[in-house]
């Protein structure tokens, strides 16, 4: 649940008034922003979508972008009425990427009856119902050896009418501890200026970053278990310079929610080098796009300055 | 020498019923080492831990004070269960700590804690039926039972992981920007500062309007008067074990976000 009610302009100066930063680095120059909405018309040559604020979107489309729907797919998958996210290409002229219907959910196995489980996805986000198709179901398997009540899961799929249909897993490898028993990384050493690890995306409407270590006098995440990573304590409002180490994008963004069922994640993100181990951001769809991550991969791997 | 023997188990079981009694109440346990299942159940539940340290105590201390059967019996059924425990934690857990020792004993369980609880077990079938106390003995002096009390106990130690983990809580303190700190230790730190005494005049309320962490550093805010004018006071209480500093800055609320705008800040 959003804390959209924490004013993070007020903190951040009225922080700086008693504890002034030291240095900020600043982001590069903006990258396109992405484009999300609802699928209003496609054709080979324009997408045109109906975004969140009520506006219309038109984008060219040329031969050069390629579209996901479930996979690698052509023009058929762009129907009217479906959601998508769209990359710009860098000149902003024209979708480079186009996501159709991309949903995941990473939480813990509450049921699994067969090739279908629910989700639970942490106090503040609820319970997801996924089902696999026998098509997808032995690739999932393999990343998920613990494939059973009380352990982690993370599917990447599409939206169905009866839920997330997975597609693919949105981790190389599942944790082998339930999601209760997280091991805490030992030994606890001052947390360095820079944090490194993975980030991923979560099914959310744009601007919403989400931490695992929050602080809960300040908006925190509730009484749950600690992650596996030594974070630092931060709160609702902190900002946080958030760089993509695989394309070099970066931003600097408040929190806004916690994150802590990424937290008990300790797998790495291989998109380019392999990260260090831990989840240490969640970022909404357009986020992650804009910051170069693709929705199909799961994860970039990502260093973390606070303030 | 056979009676030697028997008579040291009786300081030695006192003295770890005791211990496993003071640290099970001093080091709770962190609920990721505390695994799933119906036991792991019972030791989330704190009250629960509680009672057991107490009864724990209790046999120990009858077992120095008293030669009543009864609490000889209780100690053998103590030492069972805990053996029977650790048994099954260590076929059906694999990283779940067996608690023995409250939160110093988080490790997973391994054939050694097992075969410390099995011991255990026989030194308490060993003390059924002893006429004498726990302080019958010790008032004794025997140097046979010191000697037999000494090399059980340098067994026990080589036994028990739990030793590295305290040796390791003492050398590793946890960094100040993961310290988990209740809002009571900052507020106690806050009100007993200087920075505090030379502002509260100026406080309108009682309770700040904001709190928030970044980092080693928690964030109180109050509304205040300073010259005829309204400002907010801004206290920073760091989250060091040791030696927290306060700062206090006092800001005029914003108009517009245009930045820090301070009338003045200290630090300490």
């Amino acid at each position: 649940m959003p804390q959209s009610r924490i004013d993070a302009s007020s903190r951040r100066r009225l922080r700086q008034a008693v504890v002034p930063d030291p240095d900020r680095p600043e982001p590069n120059p903006a990258p396109a922003a992405a484009v999300s909405g609802l699928i209003l018309d496609a054709s080979p040559h324009l997408i045109v979508l109906a975004t969140p604020a009520g506006t219309e979107a038109r984008l060219p489309m040329s031969d050069a972008t390629s579209i996901w729907y479930a996979g690698k797919a052509d023009l058929s998958a762009l129907q009217p009425g479906r959601r998508a996210i769209i990359r710009p290409s860098a000149d902003g002229l024209a979708a480079e990427r186009v996501w159709v219907d991309i949903v995941r959910a990473a939480g813990t196995i509450v049921v699994r009856d067969g090739a279908t489980l629910d989700v639970d996805e942490g106090p503040h986000r609820g319970v997801t119902h996924v089902a696999i198709p026998p098509r997808t179901l032995s690739q999932i398997l393999v990343r998920h050896p613990h494939f059973e009540p009380g352990y982690l899961v993370d599917v990447i799929g599409v939206r169905s009418a009866d839920g997330l249909l997975a597609v693919r897993p949105g981790t190389r490898s599942q944790p082998d501890y339930p999601a209760d028993s997280v091991p805490r990384q030992r030994p606890v050493e001052p947390a360095p200026p820079v944090l490194a690890g993975a980030a991923t995306w979560f099914g959310a409407q744009g601007g919403e970053v989400a931490y695992p270590a929050l602080d809960q006098s300040g908006g925190g995440c509730g009484d749950v278990p600690a992650g596996y990573a030594n974070l630092p304590y931060l709160s609702v409002g902190s900002e946080l310079y958030i760089r993509n180490e695989c394309t070099g994008r970066a931003a600097r963004m408040p929190i806004t929610q916690c994150g802590c069922v990424a937290g008990r994640f300790r797998d790495r993100c291989v998109v380019c080098e392999a990260s260090p181990r831990g989840r240490i951001v969640e970022l909404s769809p357009a986020e992650f796009v804009d910051l170069g991550g693709d929705l199909d991969e799961g994860c970039f791997n990502v260093t973390v300055r606070v303030g | 020498m056979v009676d030697t023997l028997q008579e040291a188990q009786l300081p030695l079981l006192a003295c770890v019923l005791i211990l496993a009694c003071i640290t099970k109440i001093a080091f709770r346990e962190a609920g990721e080492t505390i695994g799933t299942g119906t036991i792991a159940a019972f030791r989330r539940y704190r009250p629960a831990v509680i009672a057991v340290a107490v009864v724990e105590g209790s046999i120990g201390a009858a077992l120095l004070l008293t030669a009543h059967p009864a609490a000889r019996l209780a100690t053998v059924v103590v030492f069972f269960v805990a053996t029977s425990v650790v048994f099954d934690l260590r076929t059906s857990e694999a990283h779940a700590g067996c608690g023995c020792f409250g939160g110093l004993s988080n490790t997973p369980v391994r054939f050694r804690t097992l075969l410390r609880a099995f011991l255990f077990l026989l030194a308490a079938l060993a003390v059924v039926g002893m006429p004498a106390t726990g302080l019958d003995v010790i008032r004794a002096g025997s140097g046979w039972v010191g000697a037999v009390v000494a090399t059980e106990l340098a067994v026990v130690a080589a036994l028990s992981p739990e030793i590295g983990v305290l040796l390791a809580r003492r050398r590793e303190r946890t960094p100040c920007e993961q310290r988990t700190v209740p809002l009571s230790e900052t507020f106690s730190i806050l009100r007993a500062s200087r920075q505090w005494r030379e502002h509260a005049g100026m406080i309108a309320t009682a309770d700040p309007v904001d709190v928030w962490r970044e980092l080693c550093w928690r964030f109180l805010v109050y509304p205040g008067r300073a010259e005829d004018k309204d400002v907010e006071i801004v206290f920073a209480v760091s989250t060091e074990e040791r030696n927290p500093t306060v700062r206090v800055a006092i800001v005029r609320p914003e108009d517009s976000d245009t930045g820090p705008n301070p009338l003045y800040a200290l630090s300490v």
